[in-house]
């Protein structure tokens, strides 16, 4: 795994006030925690790598090639994409249906002739993600969103972002506010994504979950990344003192 | 989708019901009003109406609101005029021109609200005030009575009246546009959450031109059918029409609060309105009733929409705990 090109490589990035030189590295397959108390930084960083928080200076190498990432559309079409923490709020259209809240992030890939949108392949792309790929508990799709259950709700965010083939995921806090049944769902759901090649950072202050579900654990303190560690090879009680020093 | 659809096909089933109950109510107590000949000019009538709505409803299924349609419809309206009876022209021109003029007007609001940050109602309304009085300023509301013979000659369509005929393919493009293309959709999730269509990487600049200035198109077109039924351009005839455009596309089951509309709703809530009203003057009720209505439709949608905000604030705090 070593060996493969890096899906997301960065060096040296800084923004003023937030975080500095940040270096991290992750491979196809790989899911990188990265854990910190709250304004550690760390949220602002994956924002930075998302495109809307541009850093002062450092490098994002996409792929081994050097991104500039302009804005979250830019970032979008370089293959990352970023689930954020308040999923409510900013991941869903509550009123409308599963359906509409899978397709909006692809709807310009489901266009056909005169750019209508070609209603087969809008059926397809739902049925793909929302029942084959995540299983969302659902008879149909048309149902609105916010009849779901907080796990549920969860998997359709991650539908409709793993709709634009990312070839990085960023989640931030991805179990926040859903019961311990449907977490251990979403973490099948994360080692599967894994497994096919899919590099994945995840954010997380749940010190168990960062332990139980990465390959490495990068920890952020004050803006800096402090330490790394192999999940097998440290402690609960030495990763909850790393984060709090 | 299906769940969506019986959602609009519930409200739409009880506005075609009210419909119904109201026309049977005017049929029976005026026989004025069963005429063929008074339906017809209804529809006529109500056909401008309706190309405004068409573009005030997609504004409102994008979370925002235009106030300015029916300036922006009389300054088009002007203008275009003035251009055919100078240099001349055809049809084709002349809509050409009214969507031209009417769709700029528009993209001038939305790049108002975008970059201003300001909420749409204040910028729709200051424009408002803005074109209308600059328009009476400069032509000192004098009206245009010399129209070219080609422009306001009646014309039908298999029997179709023209201006019936504009609204119907202005509908059914509206219609296409927010149901099948990619740019209607996002403008439903801009409308539905915000932060989540820039999340997803919609360019809500470019929706917001794209809404405002396709309401300006609708009415620069509207203003350009209602010179041709009139015969004639009267500065200051559009003006006042913004409240019951409002009030009909609410009550066609568009929300206050965006995300929410659709064009079948919208042909109901005008039809709903253009039948009460034409019963209610047939009767030889005040004109003011009426009025009484329209503002009584959009304080109701109103509310409820600040009650179903309120319930959903109030539901997802309960989630959160």
């Amino acid at each position: 795994m070593t060996d493969a090109v890096p899906a997301l490589e960065v060096r040296g990035l800084s923004r003023q006030g937030q975080y500095a030189g940040v270096d991290l590295v992750v491979r196809p397959g790989e899911i990188l925690g990265i854990t910190g108390r709250l304004g550690s930084g760390r949220t602002e960083l994956a924002l930075s790598l998302f495109g809307m928080n541009p850093p002062d200076a450092g490098e994002i190498r996409v792929n081994d090639k050097a991104v500039h990432l302009l804005n979250n559309r830019d970032t979008i079409r370089h293959g990352i994409a970023y689930v954020s923490e308040d999923r409510l709020s900013l991941g869903l259209v509550m009123p409308q249906s599963i359906a509409d809240n899978t397709v909006i992030s692809v709807l310009d890939r489901l266009t056909g002739p005169l750019g209508l949108i070609d209603a087969a392949r809008r059926t397809q792309t739902i049925d793909h993600w929302i029942f084959q790929e995540l299983h969302v508990k659902t008879s149909t799709a048309d149902r609105p969103v916010q009849q779901l259950s907080g796990g549920n709700q969860q998997r359709v965010v991650l539908a409709k972002w793993l709709a634009t083939e990312p070839r990085v995921l960023i989640l931030d806090s991805p179990t926040v506010g859903v019961d311990i049944g449907a977490k251990t769902g979403i973490y099948q759901v994360i080692d599967a994504l894994a497994a096919r090649g899919l590099a994945i950072i995840l954010i997380s202050d749940e010190v168990e979950e960062v332990l139980h579900e990465s390959h490495r654990i990068l920890v952020m303190l004050s803006g800096h990344i402090t330490a790394t560690y192999d999940p097998h090879r440290v402690s609960e009680q030495k990763l909850l003192e790393a984060i709090h020093a | 989708m299906r769940k969506e659809l019986q959602l609009v096909f519930r409200h739409d089933g009880q506005l075609a019901l009210i419909i119904a109950a109201m026309a049977l109510i005017f049929s029976v107590v005026s026989p004025a009003f069963r005429t063929t000949g008074n339906l017809v000019s209804l529809m006529e009538n109500y056909s401008v109406m309706a190309m405004m709505a068409a573009g005030l409803l997609v504004v409102l299924v994008s979370g925002g609101i235009d106030i300015s349609f029916a300036a922006i419809a009389a300054v088009t309206q002007y203008v275009v005029a003035l251009i055919l009876i100078n240099a001349g022209g055809n049809w084709l021109l002349a809509f050409a021109l009214a969507a031209a003029f009417g769709g700029l007007l528009g993209v001038v609001n939305a790049l108002l609200i975008y970059y201003l940050r300001a909420l749409s109602v204040i910028v729709t309304i200051s424009t408002m005030t803005c074109y209308f009085a600059l328009l009476m300023f400069v032509t000192e509301g004098k009206s245009l009575y010399n129209l070219p013979d080609w422009f306001t000659d009646d014309l039908t369509f298999w029997s179709i009246p023209f201006p019936v005929l504009v609204a119907a393919i202005l509908l059914i493009i509206t219609a296409s546009i927010l149901s099948r293309l990619s740019i209607g959709r996002q403008v439903y999730g801009l409308g539905g959450n915000p932060e989540a269509a820039k999340r997803m990487g919609s360019n809500v600049l470019g929706l917001q031109c794209f809404v405002y200035g396709y309401s300006g198109v609708m009415a620069g077109i509207a203003g350009l059918v209602q010179a041709h039924r009139v015969e004639e351009v009267v500065p200051n005839a559009l003006i006042g029409r913004e409240l019951d455009v409002l009030a009909a596309v609410v009550l066609g089951g568009a929300s206050l609060a965006g995300g929410v509309g659709s064009v079948s709703g919208t042909i109901l809530g005008i039809v709903l309105l253009a039948i009460l009203q034409n019963g209610l003057t047939l009767m030889g009720v005040s004109s003011y009733s009426f009025g009484f209505v329209t503002g009584l439709v959009i304080l109701l949608s109103v509310s409820a929409t600040a009650y179903a905000a309120k319930r959903q604030a109030r539901s997802s705090a309960r989630h959160a705990v």
